[in-house]
């Protein structure tokens, strides 16, 4: 993930060089708006999230001792204000315990009929909407780990990194966040397409 | 879901947090590969993934926003 042109941008930053500055807000701010975006899913407050993290790496990047990859410490600000802002303003249906009960046990798991639909033709607006309601649903320990390993690609360790947790709590939560986000499909694919019932 | 050794099944959900496409535990693969329910879950698990990240594409940040965050770090944008 880090390129050389990455590590020399900013140690020049770092000694004041506004254009090595410019140069890596240009290079990162896609995916630092894509990441707030996936999480908080508004817009409006990935632009916020993307002003207040460059705005916290200028002043900070004197900080910054490169002992871990600037990237992860660029998502894990970028994580931190999108989480914070989560905390502040949204609440998450289900709480980490329901999380532990509903998709902790393997012999609660739900077989249904969707497999072989035909998906391409399912991905419209109405569609979109309920995944994305399914991601506010989530609670935010959840939701941000889906997000950077699922979405985002970022590796179990870059997550445990990124989140200050464990690889193995990384490795919990994500299988709660994908079981918990395939029975959410499957109840939309049994009640609004095909009206099948579970095995 | 018919009925599983508990083993196996601990093992597969274990598996649900891991890179889905790298499964490390032999026993556990020849147990998939032979079992059409736990073949179907994990195939559905990996559906759910990809239709999320299909659903949730890279959107450009846009020209204000772009605008207003080099105006905010009071940088001269090149």
């Amino acid at each position: 993930m880090e390129t050389d042109r990455t590590a020399y941008l900013v140690k020049q930053a770092k000694i004041g060089d506004q254009a090595a500055f410019t140069e890596l807000v240009e290079l990162y701010s896609e995916r630092i708006y894509n990441l707030a975006l996936r999480i908080l899913k508004n817009p409006d407050d990935a632009a916020d999230i993307l002003q207040e993290t460059f705005l916290a790496v200028y002043e900070k990047i004197d900080s910054f001792d490169g002992r871990s990859n600037f990237f992860t410490w660029l998502y894990r600000i970028a994580t931190n204000f999108a989480l914070m802002k989560l905390r502040k303003e949204k609440r998450t249906i289900y709480t980490d315990q329901d999380m532990e009960e509903q998709f902790d046990d393997p012999e609660k798991m739900h077989i249904h009929e969707w497999q072989d639909l035909p998906l391409q033709d399912m991905l419209n607006d109405e569609f979109r909407r309920h995944l994305d309601e399914a991601i506010d649903r989530l609670p935010e320990i959840y939701r941000s780990v889906f997000v950077l390993r699922d979405l985002e690609n970022m590796s179990i360790r870059e997550t445990s990194h990124i989140l200050g947790i464990t690889e193995s709590n990384v490795k919990i939560r994500l299988k709660r966040a994908r079981v918990y986000m395939r029975e959410e499909l499957a109840h939309y694919m049994e009640e609004h397409i095909k009206g099948t019932p579970s095995k | 879901m018919k009925k599983h050794d508990r083993k196996v099944l601990n093992e597969l959900c274990n598996y649900l947090g891991e890179d889905l496409e790298n499964p490390m535990c032999q026993e556990l693969i020849q147990h998939v590969n032979e079992c059409p329910d736990c073949q179907f879950y994990l195939d559905t698990v990996k559906m759910t993934v990809n239709i999320f990240r299909e659903t949730h594409p890279t959107t450009p940040v846009p020209e204000n926003v772009k605008k207003d965050l080099i105006k905010s770090l009071k940088l001269n944008k090149k």
